[in-house]
């Protein structure tokens, strides 16, 4: 996975490059398909890969620009997509076998925004089957082969590690964007819960569902997210979203911004490689002139119980009928959660999502006047293929929830939620620090994001 | 579990049955509805309404 050809430069360099001649949308194209081609026998990131019909796009962009056609920085971008989302025309699994020869009359909204930006769709990246879970085999760490990229939004993550995509979008339901972004060190943004539409992306829960970007560079998640915000009439949950100019906003900096790092729960059971380069970090960012408090963050048992609970019922939902002449064509650890939603207490549900809104009050009480949290992404780097259990302080802990539980608390509250690299551990494999934001304050993550990426050189350490 | 049965679904994973077990003991570790949800001034599923609020007081 080593090597030089892994970097791709910001969008916005990429850009102007497209824009100056110096470069074109075919050759951009030709570069990408090339690393997949390079890589993905190993690596697997990708389920799908359309190379004739990026390449078409792609001479449409081109005669586009030299047109002087101008639709902003996604254009002639090659971007890879989660298998989970629809794409019209694209073979699109859901990382099931159910779904092996689906393709879709009709793009995601997103998809369709995407396209209305001028980007090329070079494929689709792999996910955990139906996004149910954080392994996504058979898929690759691009910093060891042999350890997994995390998910479910693994292949988008490996993706971009490996150069074989130069942005991508995701999803995440308890961490799905952020595990992978954190084990593969990228960026993924998971966005305030009704700012993106999630119409045309297989459900796993309503409730709980984000689509973001994940990328190399914040900048690129910052335009990514530009490009796929705001009102869907077809998903309640973003009318009268407005999504502001999110680069313009990364101009102001960080500085004068606060930060609270929690003394509760995101450093208990954490590795203590991770938590020293977290707390490295949150000291970068406050010599950049942020302020940093300690603070208390309020029941993150209760919000994790609640959590599970309208996962797990609203994954039975989704899956009942399916499951009922399909069951045989699931995985195990798939089957175990669609499985556990059929015992799940009627009240245990309506409670939980009745409790809902007094502890997103309660999590923004507690942050008082800081403008977000700085914690780990994982409590551990990326663990081998097949290993259901890891070590964290000589304590063994059950990987699943080891993955979910500094992370599914903030898709219950639907804060906007960052993950950066902030380091690697003594194997050279990445760290995550995460970042999360006050509702629709997705802006300030991204500065802090960016921030700390500008003062740091993570980006300068590549797989291999 | 026989009603789930005559729906067709699987229950007979013995880890799923575990699973279970443990969500009966998660309702007794949260206690999410307090009076305040209760009180039907508010509707306490409109979780939107509440992030939309929270929401329009954090930019600096």
């Amino acid at each position: 996975m080593s090597g030089e050809e892994s970097r791709f430069e910001p969008m916005r360099t990429i850009a102007r490059r497209l824009r100056a001649g110096e470069l074109t949308p075919g050759a951009l194209v030709d570069r990408v398909l090339a690393r997949i081609l390079q890589t993905d026998d190993e690596l697997k990131a990708y389920t799908t890969v359309c190379a004739e019909e990026a390449r078409a796009e792609a001479e449409a962009a081109e005669r586009a620009l030299a047109a002087g056609e101008e639709k902003g920085v996604l254009q002639g971008i090659p971007v890879s997509v989660k298998d989970l989302i629809e794409t019209k025309g694209i073979r699109t699994t859901y990382g099931s076998r159910i779904f092996a020869d689906n393709v879709p009359d009709a793009d995601a909204t997103v998809v369709t925004r995407l396209r209305d930006a001028g980007a090329v769709i070079v494929g689709k990246t792999n996910t955990h089957e139906f996004a149910l879970g954080g392994i996504t085999p058979p898929t690759r760490n691009p910093f060891d082969l042999d350890r997994i990229p995390g998910g479910s939004s693994g292949g988008s993550a490996a993706a971009i590690a490996a150069g074989s995509a130069v942005v991508s979008l995701g999803s995440d339901t308890g961490g799905s964007i952020r595990i992978p972004a954190s084990y593969c060190g990228v960026v993924g943004l998971k966005p305030t819960y009704g700012l993106v539409s999630r119409v045309g992306v297989f459900p796993e829960s309503w409730s709980l569902d984000h689509v973001g970007p994940i990328t190399r560079y914040v900048e690129d998640a910052a335009y990514l997210l530009g490009v796929i915000a705001g009102p869907d009439p077809r998903d309640h949950t973003t009318a009268g979203t407005v999504a502001p100019d999110y680069v313009a906003e990364l101009e102001k900096g960080a500085a004068g911004l606060r930060v609270g790092v929690p003394r509760n729960h995101f450093f208990d059971d954490v590795d203590e490689e991770v938590a020293t380069a977290v707390r490295s970090a949150v000291q970068v960012l406050a010599v950049g002139g942020v302020e940093v408090e300690e603070l208390d963050f309020p029941k993150p048992d209760e919000l994790l119980a609640a959590h599970t609970a309208i996962d797990l019922g609203e994954i039975a939902s989704n899956h009942r009928r399916l499951y009922a002449v399909h069951a045989e064509k699931y995985q195990p650890d798939t089957k175990m959660l669609i499985e556990a939603g059929f015992f799940l207490h009627a009240f245990t549900y309506v409670d939980s999502l009745r409790s809902r809104p007094q502890l997103l009050r309660e999590v923004v009480g507690a942050m008082g006047s800081v403008d977000a949290l700085a914690v780990p992404t994982q409590p551990i780097v990326a663990p081998r293929i097949g290993e259901t259990a890891v070590m964290i302080g000589g304590q063994e802990h059950d990987l699943y929830f080891a993955m979910v539980r500094l992370l599914a608390v903030f898709n219950f509250t639907g804060q906007p939620a960052l993950s950066v690299c902030c380091g690697f551990d003594s194997r050279k494999l990445p760290i995550g620090l995460q970042l999360v934001g006050r509702p629709f304050a997705d802006a300030t993550v991204l500065r802090l994001g960016q921030a700390y990426e500008s003062a740091t050189d993570w980006l300068e350490r590549l797989p291999g | 579990m026989e009603q789930a049965r005559a729906l067709g679904l699987r229950v007979d994973d013995a880890e799923s049955r575990a699973l279970a077990q443990m969500l009966d003991e998660l309702d007794g570790l949260f206690q999410p509805v307090g009076d305040a949800t209760r009180d039907p001034s508010e509707d306490p599923f409109d979780f939107m309404r509440v992030v939309r609020e929270l929401g329009e007081r954090n930019e600096r």
